[in-house]
């Protein structure tokens, strides 16, 4: 599943911060494996936080995600998280 | 006062649905989508136009909406619908002759929609002054009287902050301002869906509603205004509906609210927000204030229990409508909102709420805050289901 299987939503602009909103076409069964290979801050039941070099991502077991404050006009950057967290 | 009946009403809350976002917009009954579906379904029509007599019976609906939202507001005045409060208060921008060094007084307080109208009309030489609040979203009322000065003709305030709730005195404000020769304009987008509203009382000039946060469709807004301004205003749009004569190269001007509705106008809506009203009166603001005050403060209990959370304004439910904002440690307000929608179902807002100078500048918040709005359909059981996730969150994190 790469990021045209996701919709990609700027949640707010302002001042410098948008945070983004990923939508799976289809919801995911379990978190991706590939999270294994990224930096885990937070493991709850139903989410993962992860820390990116540059930002948060909240991640949910059906493949809803917030990418956290990065900076205004980030929409290729928050492309690339998806693909990485996707692998 | 029986709320689980009051439930049934809303068709939204059937599926499992905790909406504490009511200060954004409110979920609509179903005489509401019933008024709407009757309108579409038996007599859509245009209005003020066709002689037949589906056409007459939507006009007289509308405008018989117009009364009922007038004689809700008690006040001696005009109301004109709008599209949405924001619209209502930039037809006051547009359609007051402004001139060059004339004032307008504003608060740290508002929301985007009573700030952006006013600051563009400095371009036409206007000045823009804004008046600082606390975090509780207090005013000094002395400062307010040493600001308007002989140029300030119009003091632009809302009734009840977005943000964190606080009621303002618009009374009072209305007087001070008023004995000093200044118009007052009040944002009543947070205060007319759950206050009993007395604008004969608040004495204010202008007085701006969303119709859809008080249950109305969605497209829908109020504008009132006392009756000396009906000629004073300037209509947005003119055409079709705002005149009674047309010569050559001039019109006269009709002598009702239709002057300021140019256009067929939002009739399903307005006569829905009709249908609203007539809602709200059937339970009474006053059952409507009290419940909100007993789950604001059934909340607010709650999250002082839990550690690492914060709550922004006043400690006493009664001074402030059933808006909480608030942040769980630094976590940002975005992520407890889209963990409460999936994990929990429950929709809440979140950010800066359209109102950057009161989030970011006075409360501090730069990430904004988490907010939860509370109405008449709303449950201390629901309360419970959030507290517990926000009490997760907590721990957790
Ligand atoms: C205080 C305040 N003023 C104005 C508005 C704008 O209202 P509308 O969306 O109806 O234009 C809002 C909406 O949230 C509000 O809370």
């Amino acid at each position: 599943m790469n990021k045209s299987n996701f919709e990609i939503f700027r949640v707010c602009s302002r001042g410098g911060h948008e945070y983004y909103h990923i939508i799976p076409k289809k919801e995911l069964n379990d978190f991706p494996e590939n999270v294994q290979k990224l930096s885990i801050a937070e493991k709850k039941d139903k989410y993962l936080v992860l820390k990116m070099p540059d930002c948060k991502v909240t991640l949910f077991k059906g493949g809803r995600m917030l990418i956290e404050d990065l900076p205004e006009g980030s929409d290729t950057r928050a492309q690339a998280i998806v693909e990485e967290i996707m692998g | 006062m029986d709320i689980e009946k009051i439930r049934e009403d809303f068709p939204q809350l059937r599926h499992n649905f905790i909406y504490f976002d009511s200060g954004a917009t409110a979920l609509k009954p179903i005489p509401v989508l019933q008024a709407v579906r009757d309108y579409y379904d038996k007599y859509s029509t245009n209005i003020g136009r066709g002689i037949y007599k589906t056409s007459h019976k939507a006009t007289v609906a509308y405008e018989k909406s117009h009364h009922k939202v007038l004689e809700f507001f008690q006040g001696d005045g005009e109301v004109i619908f709008t599209k949405n409060c924001t619209e209502a208060i930039n037809i006051v921008a547009h359609g007051i002759d402004w001139k060059p060094q004339d004032k307008i007084i504003a608060t740290y307080l508002e929301h985007n929609s009573n700030l952006l109208p006013w600051f563009r009309l400095k371009k036409f030489g206007v000045v823009v002054e804004l008046l600082k609040c606390d975090p509780e979203g207090n005013i000094d009322l002395n400062e307010l009287k040493q600001r308007i000065d002989n140029h300030t003709r119009l003091v632009a305030i809302t009734h009840a902050s977005n943000v964190i709730g606080t009621i303002l005195p618009v009374a009072e404000i209305t007087e001070i301002s008023h004995k000093k020769g200044a118009m007052v304009l009040i944002d009543g987008a947070q205060g007319a869906p759950h206050l009993e509203i007395k604008l004969n009382e608040i004495d204010c000039d202008f007085y701006a509603v969303s119709g859809h946060k008080m249950m109305g469709p969605t497209g829908t807004g109020i504008l009132f205004f006392k009756k000396k301004y009906f000629d004073e205003l300037n209509p947005l749009n003119l055409g079709g509906g705002t005149v009674s004569d047309v010569y050559t190269d001039s019109y006269k001007l009709v002598k009702n609210w239709e002057r300021f509705e140019g256009g067929t106008p939002n009739i399903a809506g307005g006569i829905g927000l009709g249908a609203a009203v007539d809602y709200l009166n059937a339970i009474g603001m006053s059952e409507i204030r009290k419940h909100e005050i007993e789950l604001t403060a059934y909340f607010m209990d709650q999250l002082r229990k839990i550690d690492g959370v914060r709550i922004h304004g006043k400690m006493e439910p009664e001074k402030r409508t059933g808006v909480v904002s608030f942040r769980i440690k630094d976590i940002p307000s975005h992520r407890i909102a889209i963990i409460a929608d999936e994990v929990g179902n429950v929709a809440i807002r979140s950010g800066l709420h359209c109102a950057f100078l009161m989030t970011r500048d006075i409360l501090k918040e730069e990430q904004g805050t988490a907010r939860a709005s509370f109405y008449i359909y709303n449950t201390k059981d629901e309360i419970d289901h959030f507290v517990e996730i926000i009490k997760k969150i907590a721990k957790d994190e």
